[in-house]
């Protein structure tokens, strides 16, 4: 399992492309009013904590 | 004179008649280098930006010290500088200073600890960290240094650089460049991770150098790239500092809140906070606010204290090539045998790479890891309002 722990861990740490592409199309499009930016905002939060919840796993893995 | 004084006489007489910078004289009069001559030298040295800013200089540093990797018998490629360095990491913060459009600050690589000496600790390789308040003792030591043929990583303000374009508020940010030659008395060739040297005025240099206050004219210079660490031993250390970074304090005060997974949990709850004023939605409710700090949270995530895809794709490649060395890839942290935990050291936060004892670093006046104190953001950090 040498190469297999790190294998699954370069899966799982490829993580914060969600994260990069909604704060792109925050910036890239009109960010219209208050309520709108709040969606993108949760939008964000929701690529940051899927991203989290990987990164976790992967530590796991290196422990 | 010595030949070395005749050909950089020469060199320099090509200059004057020429007009052409340094390297290319210098490749008219001494012709393309030998590699069995001078390993050092003959190599192709290299320049360019890979992933991650101060990764390349570090790759670019050892590359040109001769430095080869003993598990791949090849010179350092930039994922494994990555890796070994601290690998990834996470740090998000929210400035709020007044009169000035908050600035979001997210880094994604191993942070607070210095990559550089985290790297060359970690390595054995025989090198100097050198800080002093003198403008005039930090310039004569860059000169012997370069003299000796050593490149040389210095800190400076990132404003003071005449090739960047930076805010105010941001000009004394820590920023690392790699000296990599004397053009003549009054310029020296810096690798700034563009495709060449960046040819700037001595003046320039020493400027920016007194720019970044807090870093006192930092200098590190490999002196002797034999790496005297046993392979196993470097790639464990490096992979326990990445998970360390992750999911332990890493200062040791409320600040921690900010680092690791619980930094990534702080950030996903600021997003969505629509109730306090501390929540992104409140701070960056004006639409100036908010397309710049959606454009720093980008830049922050893809380039800036990071690299594309936030480092990890670089990541998975050092932990690829990891799993060639050690004997049960990363499953072999687990066992206790294989722990190289640094040990904990009076204020030096918890998760810091220990010295061996043999260490070579001398200071002029400072302790080393002065920086320790937050090398990127902001300058004023500690008086401003971290959300």
């Amino acid at each position: 399992m040498a190469g297999g722990d790190a294998e699954v861990v370069a899966t799982e740490v490829r993580v914060a492309d969600e994260a990069i592409a909604s704060a792109r199309a925050a910036y890239a499009d009109d960010p219209g009013p208050p309520h709108e930016q709040e969606e993108r905002l949760s939008a964000i939060a929701d690529a940051v904590e899927r991203a989290r919840t990987r990164e976790v796993a992967a530590i796991d893995l290196l422990r | 004179m010595t030949n070395h004084k005749q050909q950089k006489a020469a060199i320099r007489a090509r200059m004057k008649k020429t007009g052409e910078h340094y390297i290319t004289a210098r490749l008219h009069v001494v012709g393309m280098p030998n590699p069995k001559a001078n390993p050092k030298v003959g190599a192709e040295m290299p320049f360019g930006r890979g992933a991650e800013h101060t990764a390349s200089l570090l790759t670019h540093l050892l590359g040109r010290s001769g430095a080869t990797n003993p598990a791949t018998r090849a010179p350092f490629t930039e994922p494994e500088v990555l890796g070994l360095s601290g690998g990834i990491g996470f740090m998000g913060l929210l400035f709020d200073y007044k009169g000035h459009l908050p600035i979001i600050t997210l880094v994604m690589r191993s942070h607070p600890a210095p990559m550089a000496n985290s790297l060359l600790d970690r390595l054995g390789v025989n090198y100097v960290t050198e800080q002093t308040g003198s403008g005039s003792k930090a310039a004569a030591s860059l000169d012997a240094h370069l003299d000796a043929g050593r490149a040389c990583l210095l800190t400076v303000g990132r404003g003071g650089l005449p090739h960047h374009v930076v805010p105010e508020i941001e000009a004394g940010e820590a920023y690392d460049i790699l000296v990599v030659d004397r053009e003549n008395s009054a310029s020296v060739g810096i690798d700034d991770v563009a495709s060449s040297a960046t040819v700037i005025s001595r003046s320039t240099l020493d400027a920016a150098r007194r720019a970044s206050t807090k870093t006192k004219n930092e200098l590190i210079a490999i002196i002797d790239g034999g790496v005297t660490t046993n392979p196993t031993e470097y790639y464990q250390h490096a992979i326990e500092q990445t998970v360390a970074n992750l999911t332990e304090p890493v200062l040791g005060n409320a600040f921690d809140v900010n680092f690791g997974i619980r930094g990534m949990e702080k950030l996903a709850a600021s997003l969505r906070d629509t109730r306090t004023k501390k929540g992104w939605p409140h701070v960056l409710v004006a639409p100036d606010a908010f397309a710049f700090g959606m454009v720093r949270l980008h830049q922050c995530l893809t380039n800036d204290y990071g690299g594309p895809s936030a480092l990890r794709p670089t990541y998975a490649t050092f932990l690829r090539g990891a799993a060639t060395v050690l004997p049960n890839g990363a499953g072999c942290l687990r066992q206790p045998t294989c722990s190289t935990r640094p040990a904990r050291r009076g204020s030096t936060p918890p998760n810091w790479p220990s010295r061996p004892p043999d260490h070579r670093c001398r200071t002029l006046r400072s302790p080393p890891h002065a920086r320790h104190s937050i090398s990127v953001g902001t300058p004023s950090w500690p008086a401003a309002t971290p959300r």
